[in-house]
This record gives C-alpha cells, sequence and structure tokens, in this order.
C-alpha cells in the first residue's frame, strides 16, 4: 500500500469517525426531544450537531473516493490538500475568522453585562439568537472571502 | 525575493505541471513562485533545488531591499 492509499484512507475513516458522532448526536437528540421535552433547553440543538457531523462525515467521503479512481488522482488530491501554498492561504482564512469571531463574541458579551447594570437596552431572547448565529455565520464568511482573496492574490 | 524557477524550468523544457507534480506541489504554487507571488518555505526551496540539481541561491534571489 503506497503513501497516497494510506492517507486516502486515513481520511475516509475520518469521514466514516464523523457519520459515526453524527449518528450518535441525531439519536440522542431524537431521544431527548421524545423523552424529555419538558426540560427548558431546546435539545433539537443536540440534533442538530448530529446532522452537521454527518453531513461533514458524508462530506469527506466524498471527497477523498474520488482520489480511489487511480494512483494519479489519488496523488493529485494529497497533493493539492498538502500543498504549502493551500495550507498557508487556510492557516490565513482561519486566524482572520477566528478573530473576528472572537472580536464579535466580545462585543455581544459586554453588550450582555451592560445590559444587565441598565447602562445598555437588553437584548431580547430572539435578537440574541440571531448574533449567535451572526457569530457562526459572519466568521465563516470571512474565512471563505479570505481563502478566495489569497487564492488570488498569493 | 526574485526567482530564476521560470528561467530553469524552460531551459529542462518541464511544464509547470511537470514540475509541480515532481515537487510535489499545486499547478498553482509554482505558477505563483515564478511571478514572484509566492516565496517558498526552505524545503520547498532546497527540493527545486535538488530538481534543477543546483544551489538554492542559484534559483532564488535574496535582495534587502524585500
Amino acid at each position: 500500500m503506497n503513501d497516497q492509499t494510506k492517507w486516502l484512507n486515513q481520511k475516509i475513516r475520518t469521514g466514516w469517525f464523523f457519520i459515526g458522532l453524527g449518528i450518535l448526536f441525531i439519536l440522542v437528540g431524537v431521544y431527548f426531544e421524545i423523552n424529555y421535552s419538558y426540560i427548558p433547553y431546546n435539545v433539537s440543538i443536540i440534533t442538530g450537531l448530529g446532522i452537521l457531523w454527518a453531513g461533514i462525515g458524508i462530506g469527506l467521503i466524498v471527497r477523498y473516493m474520488v482520489g480511489k479512481k487511480g494512483d494519479e488522482s489519488a496523488k493529485r488530491l494529497m497533493v493539492e490538500e498538502l500543498d504549502e501554498r493551500n495550507q498557508l492561504i487556510r492557516y490565513r482564512a482561519g486566524y482572520r475568522g477566528f478573530w473576528v469571531a472572537i472580536i464579535l463574541v466580545y462585543i455581544i458579551l459586554m453588550w450582555l453585562s451592560m445590559a444587565a447594570n441598565g447602562s445598555l437596552p437588553p437584548i431580547g431572547k430572539e435578537l440574541l439568537w440571531y448574533l449567535q448565529v451572526a457569530c457562526v455565520v459572519i466568521p465563516f464568511g470571512v474565512y471563505l472571502t479570505s481563502v478566495l482573496i489569497d487564492q488570488k492574490n498569493l | 525575493m526574485k526567482n530564476r524557477l521560470e528561467e530553469f524550468r524552460n531551459k529542462r523544457g518541464w511544464t509547470q505541471q511537470e514540475l509541480a507534480d515532481q515537487a510535489d506541489v499545486s499547478r498553482q504554487t509554482i505558477i505563483s513562485l515564478e511571478n514572484g507571488r509566492y516565496n517558498p518555505s526552505i524545503l520547498l526551496a532546497f527540493r527545486l533545488a535538488r530538481l534543477f540539481e543546483l544551489k538554492i541561491e542559484d534559483i532564488f534571489i535574496y535582495s534587502e531591499e524585500n
């Protein structure tokens, strides 16, 4: 077994791991939704996470199954993934996304603590939900934009 | 940092893809290197120098201005 095949198999195993984790989360989420619907906690978040993990797993398997077509496609896939310029682009994007996330969370936490002592208007539950979504979506958008810009400029 | 990668590649008659395959990098990385948009890691610089059977400083030219 050559290096590419070993690398591919390891990636596919990771995909299966995520699918397993996702199924586990979905089962736990559904179990809680059925049996503990009275608890003051939105248990569908657990199911949602399970769907996310399973989706990531399926994505990984689909991506790396392409490399199973032959040694040449496996090598191309491995080179693309381990290419130092591509890695640099991903690291830079991750760094930018991370700091945007930190700043957003910091602003929201500051707002919440100042709202608690009456210095700022309070944030309603619905708005808080949207702000939480923004804390995930905006950094992800920054990550994708950064990747696209660096792919062009670097 | 300037480099003479394109010159040496053309001398050998290699395409960008052929050089990329030998250096285990993507073709886009070779394009970026040749355009001077990207500076390689020391490992990649050594790998490229070995491929051309040259020294690193024959291919990559460091200048204080950069």
